[in-house]
């Protein structure tokens, strides 16, 4: 005779275990809670404003520009939800800090400030 | 005149004085110049070969007599009243040539002269404060996440099977990590489940953002406080049809134009009076009958005893998120509703006993229990879905309404068509045919629908 009351007995029994009724009630961690909504926008504002920095201050030279990326890259880090990819964090950065060097090696002149 | 006489007769007879050999000189000088003249007479008569020769005493004549009038030429440089106006202009630019000097710019070498970077060191200390600061404030952040943690981990092990449940895990019944689940520097969540009735409650501890710098000196302006909100998702048949708002008065406004169901459901305002409850708060509920049951003696006493921390309190049946940022066009799909029950609370985290905190949390699971108790008589229960089906017709009218329009806009759009095939027409006759037809179909169009009825005498 083939085991099948030994199965129905452990299909019995596992229906009874407090795990498995409780399990009726388990969900699992919705990805994407409905609080998600409250997002914080400042990480993707600063780090539009980094790329816009870094690139006036590679294209027009302009030093206090440069600077200003590498601020922005920064507070963009600072702010970065953990679970934003890290390859665009470190664009930004790279692209702001090559935008200093870029102007210091054009003319090692102090920066004159924008004002 | 006499006088001048004696020395033209006395130059005749010189040739017996002493100074015979002067006159020799003087006679040789005549001697030269007589050649001169006879040359000059004869050169006509032996040709040019010898003419550059008179040429050169004509020069030799002419310098003479140049330097005569050069001498004449330079007397006016003597006479000061020409130079009147140069003497001034030539002073003015020797006083003012210093001033214009303008030194020009040669590249400083690079390590000549530190001192003039002042503006690159300024910008990279800022950035190491700024560094600084994000590493405090993120172990502050952590510490208090943590601190609330552990204060809390028995009392939610005791009310959930799970903990801490990151979705990751392919079994679920295996017991959470027990852990926070950090999504920023300042945003922790824990996911507890398992437990009877209810789906599943989410914990978000929004912190200040003690690490960005920016942020935290624009709180000196405007303050802030660490949040913590509690969100219950009930399962369907555990909670009655009810909608109610307990919130503080800044922030009920706020909230009664954010939300869905609390802009459609509660509209009545109730004193709080009326219920014992602090008056800073609003009270917005639907059921009047649900209220009272909520507010029961225990809630009233947390409400009392913890009116700075509770920021608001929002049990709804029909809870589904924020309104459409676009109001152009009005919503005409019927929202996704969950039963939902969402506290959120002000966390003083200067004080270090999280007792305050803990008492909060069992608030929180009274007020489930109490819910999932709560039964509506008839008549609330009546009122309630009375409210439910005007809200469906509401959106089913919308739905309608844009439905037509669209159709609307299809049947302009092919009578356009329709003309613009008629004006294309190439041929008189066809054209005239075509418009025959379309005036046929309008008119048959506009006559009411008759029934021939025969009546039978």
């Amino acid at each position: 005779m083939p085991n099948y009351t030994f199965l129905a007995f452990c299909m019995l029994y596992l229906v009874f275990t407090p795990y498995f009724q409780l399990a009726l009630f388990f969900r699992r961690y919705p990805k994407a809670p409905a609080n998600s909504v409250v997002d914080d926008p400042t990480p993707d504002y600063m780090n539009l404003l980094g790329m816009v920095f870094s690139m006036c201050g590679l294209m027009l030279k302009m030093k206090w520009c440069a600077w200003a990326a590498v601020y922005c890259a920064f507070i963009s880090f600072a702010n970065s939800r953990s679970s934003e990819d890290t390859k665009q964090m470190l664009s930004s950065f790279m692209l702001s800090i090559s935008a200093v060097v870029m102007s210091y090696l054009q003319n090692p002149q102090p920066m004159s400030p924008p004002w | 005149i006499i006088f001048s006489f004696i020395p033209s007769l006395y130059s005749t007879n010189t040739e017996d004085n002493e100074f015979a050999e002067f006159e020799d000189f003087d006679e040789d000088v005549e001697e030269t110049r007589p050649e001169l003249k006879q040359q000059d007479s004869s050169p006509q008569t032996e040709g040019d070969a010898q003419s550059p020769k008179s040429q050169t005493e004509d020069d030799t004549a002419e310098e003479e007599e140049a330097i005569v009038e050069d001498d004449d030429e330079f007397e006016h440089l003597q006479d000061s009243d020409e130079f009147e106006g140069l003497d001034q202009k030539s002073n003015a630019k020797g006083k003012t040539e210093p001033e214009t000097l303008t030194i020009t710019k040669i590249p400083h070498h690079l390590r000549t002269n530190w001192d003039s970077y002042y503006l690159e060191i300024l910008m990279l200390s800022g950035l190491a404060v700024y560094f600084l600061n994000f590493l405090a404030g993120k172990s502050k952040n952590h510490r208090i996440a943590q601190s609330w943690l552990n204060a809390h981990k028995k009392l939610l092990s005791d009310n959930f099977a799970i903990v801490g449940d990151d979705g990751q895990g392919t079994d679920i019944t295996e017991p959470g990590s027990n852990e926070l689940l950090k999504e920023s520097e300042n945003v922790y969540s824990l996911w507890c489940t398992g437990r009877v009735g209810c789906e599943g409650m989410l914990v978000t501890l929004r912190l200040l953002k003690r690490h960005d710098l920016v942020t935290s000196l624009a709180r000196i302006f405007k303050p802030q406080q660490d949040q913590l909100t509690i969100r219950i998702n009930m399962d369907a048949n555990e909670m009655d049809s009810f909608v109610l708002l307990i919130a503080n008065k800044k922030l009920s406004t706020r909230l009664q134009k954010d939300m869905n169901d609390l802009s459609l459901y509660s509209t009545e305002k109730k004193n709080p009076e009326k219920y014992e409850i602090p008056t800073s708060f609003t009270l917005m509920s639907e059921i009047g009958e649900a209220t009272a049951a909520v507010l029961d003696r225990r809630m009233v006493a947390a409400l009392n005893n913890h009116e700075k921390s509770i920021s608001y309190i929002h049990i709804s049946d029909q809870y589904s998120g924020q309104k459409q940022q676009d109001d152009t066009q009005p919503q005409a799909v019927v929202p996704q509703t969950k039963k939902v029950l969402i506290f959120c609370f002000n966390l003083d985290s200067e004080t270090k006993d999280m007792n305050e905190v803990q008492k909060l949390m069992t608030v929180v699971l009274n007020c489930l229990d109490k819910v999932k108790r709560i039964r509506l008589s008839k008549e609330a229960k009546m009122k309630a879905d009375k409210n439910r089906a005007r809200v469906e017709e509401k959106f089913h009218k919308a739905a309608h309404a844009q439905r037509q329009e669209a159709a609307q806009a299809r049947r302009d759009e092919k009578r356009r068509a329709e003309k613009e095939r008629i004006m294309n027409e190439g041929d008189p006759e066809k054209q005239r045919k075509l418009e025959e037809k379309e005036n046929r179909k309008e008119a048959r169009k506009r006559v009411p629908k008759m029934k021939m009825m025969k009546v039978k005498a």
